[in-house]
């Protein structure tokens, strides 16, 4: 398969960098030249992965402006290249990439504003899963309690950040009217995000609910949850978080071990 | 998606209009409940465990046929075909039992990367070789027929032997796939690469052909010259649509369908679209009886 | 701790209530959207990314200078120390 392949190599090649001419003899030029051709197909791979990030990130790509927003995408795909037929998980590095990216480093937000639309892109296509049936606690013995672990619903994150992302996220919706100006100064989120219906939500949560779910998250026991929750606000409603984390399908499972 | 067993069953696809689906119009879709006769949906946009895009597809499936259109399989790779890709195809083929599944005649990945574009094949006997074989995986894969459609281009190799219209039908009398023949992209290429549009109907074989596509194309202009680009984001031009009067009178009536990707209309423009494709079918239909 | 045994077994208990009652939402459904603040992020018809077959018509437009420089709404977030090494 020599010829194929080596076809195919080259042209990568010329996909990834301008400067690469080995394709050229396998072109006819007719007319228009063979490097002008291929051009069109840097165009069409170029926007299709830009097209595919812009689709996760709307609220990064209005931050920045569509053309620097065009610029990432572009160093994007080169140092995080797609490698699959797939489109869904391409993007999973945009946040990491931002934080590393040198133009944008006065924009210290970004890359958590991008971690809030990468939490909502996949919560939008992750699998369900029935919900707890409460009564099955019955069987377990009340002394094992603190023992249990929850199983989390696949279509829920949690995600905190210093800054306001949910307001620089909510400002920056088309259809946001009031001003949108935001205060970074103001205290950051922590969110659980979450799908119901069909619709996703952020929740914002305060710090000892986000602490108590993030331990339950990590696979750790309700005791040692309520214990790290407790250790932030003494005052921390187990009660409530727990009946509410439930009844909203976010814990769906329980196991002891 | 929730494993429920046997909810979906094959039918027979109607040779009838019918339009793609895309997430902008699901909500339309479900509410308008429009006289179309199927819809098709990107086999990838699906790849995700559940979520939004199974809650409309299911409900979608339920009243509709349905066509699987692949565009990431990378069929013409000489990397080795991706387990993971063709597992999960198979699952959703399992699951929403689609009427026709097709894939396109091009390749888009080398050494792992994947350009997420439909790159030209060289038409050569060792590409023919080679698509058959694949062709062939994919079919064992997913114990269906699948049907294969030739693609836009604007480019041509050096080392090309067998002309396009030749390659198409070889691979799938070869392999025993069907066409999927997308007369705009013939359009595209016969005015990119100066051959006669009417040469490439006559040489594909009737019998083969299972799906006709329809899409809007752009004249891009370069100081030298002009190409034309298969941009799925403008109404299909007059010209397209004689060549297709002319496919449906050579191939018989056959399930179209009207393609828009960039640019998306609201919902009526494609049906409008499809009414037009429509009645060349019932043309066709009322000559046949 | 025996403060966190006792609360857990309470909040436990209060679940299997729940299983007897119904998992309903609560009627302050509301009220706990007001404590919270929860925003509606995705309409059913949002988008996402497609996987398309199409090709594109538009020029690169790489080589630009301004386009290196973030112009967007980031302009109207203000205050806080948010450059780098302030």
């Amino acid at each position: 398969m020599t010829g194929l392949r080596e076809l195919q190599q080259a042209f990568g090649e010329s996909l990834r960098s301008e400067q690469a001419m080995q394709l050229a003899p396998w072109i006819c030029a007719d007319g228009i030249p063979g490097m002008r051709r291929v051009q069109i197909y840097r165009n069409n791979h170029a926007t299709s992965l830009t097209e595919a990030l812009r689709a996760a990130y709307p609220v990064v790509e209005k931050l920045v402006s569509e053309g620097f927003f065009r610029f990432a995408a572009h160093r994007y795909t080169r140092k995080f290249p797609s490698t699959e037929g797939n489109l869904h998980g391409f993007g999973r590095d945009f946040a990491r990439f931002l934080g590393q990216f040198p133009p944008a480093k006065d924009h210290r937000y970004l890359p958590d504003v991008a971690r809030l639309e990468w939490a909502r892109h996949e919560v939008y296509h992750a699998g369900g899963h029935a919900p707890m049936a409460p009564q099955s606690l019955a069987a377990v013995d009340p002394a094992a309690y603190e023992s249990l672990r929850f199983t989390i619903h696949p279509a829920r994150r949690l995600l905190r950040s210093p800054y306001p992302v949910v307001r620089i996220w909510e400002v920056n919706q088309p259809d946001w009217k009031a001003g949108q100006t935001v205060d970074l100064s103001a205290s950051g989120d922590r969110v659980l995000v979450l799908r119901t219906q069909g619709q996703i939500e952020f929740h914002r949560l305060a710090p000892a609910e986000y602490r108590f779910l993030d331990t339950l998250s990590a696979g750790c026991t309700l005791g040692r949850a309520a214990e790290a929750a407790l250790a932030r606000e003494p005052d921390f409603d187990l009660n409530r978080s727990l009946v509410k984390h439930v009844q909203n399908h976010t814990l769906v499972g329980f196991a002891l071990a | 998606m929730t494993a429920r067993c046997e909810q979906f069953a094959v039918r027979s696809i109607p040779a009838r209009a019918g339009i793609g689906l895309r997430s902008e119009h699901y909500q339309a879709v479900i509410a308008n409940r429009p006289q179309v006769g199927f819809f098709e949906v990107h086999s990838e946009n699906y790849f995700g465990s559940g979520g939004v895009p199974h809650r409309y597809l299911e409900t979608i499936r339920a009243d509709y046929p349905l066509s699987f259109h692949g565009v990431g399989m990378s069929l013409g790779s000489v990397d080795p075909l991706s387990t993971a890709h063709t597992r999960r195809l198979k699952q959703l083929v399992d699951y929403y039992q689609p009427d026709l599944i097709s894939e396109h005649l091009s390749w888009s990945s080398v050494g792992g990367t994947f350009f997420n574009d439909l790159l030209p094949l060289p038409y050569t006997p060792e590409a023919l070789h080679h698509v058959v074989d694949r062709v062939r995986q994919i079919q064992d894969r997913l114990q269906r027929e699948i049907l294969v459609e030739n693609v836009s281009s604007y480019l041509q190799y050096t080392h090309s032997t067998i002309p396009e219209w030749e390659f198409v039908n070889e691979v799938a009398l070869q392999s025993g796939c069907g066409i999927l023949l997308d007369v705009n992209n013939i359009f595209v290429n016969a005015t990119n690469h100066n051959f006669d549009a009417q040469t490439y109907l006559a040489g594909v074989s009737p019998q083969l052909v299972k799906e006709i596509h329809l899409a809007g194309h752009t004249v891009n202009e370069f100081e030298d010259g002009s190409i034309l680009i298969d941009t799925h984001d403008q109404l299909v031009c007059d010209e397209v649509w004689s060549l297709y009067r002319g496919a449906v009178s050579r191939f018989g009536p056959k399930p179209t369908l009207i393609e828009w990707d960039t640019d998306l209309p609201e919902l009526t423009v494609l049906l409008e679209e499809a009414n037009k494709a429509q009645a060349v079918l019932e043309a066709a239909h009322d000559r046949v009886a | 701790m025996t403060n966190t045994k006792t609360l857990v077994s309470t909040a436990v208990s209060s679940l299997m209530l729940l299983g007897i009652a119904g998992t309903t939402v609560p009627a302050n459904a509301a009220d706990m959207e007001k404590c919270y603040g929860v925003v509606k992020a995705g309409k059913n018809d949002c988008q996402t990314a497609n996987s398309s077959c199409a090709g594109t018509s538009t020029k690169d437009g790489q080589k630009d200078a301004w386009l290196f420089v973030p112009k967007g709404t980031c302009e109207k977030l203000v205050g806080g120390n948010t450059k780098a090494g302030a």
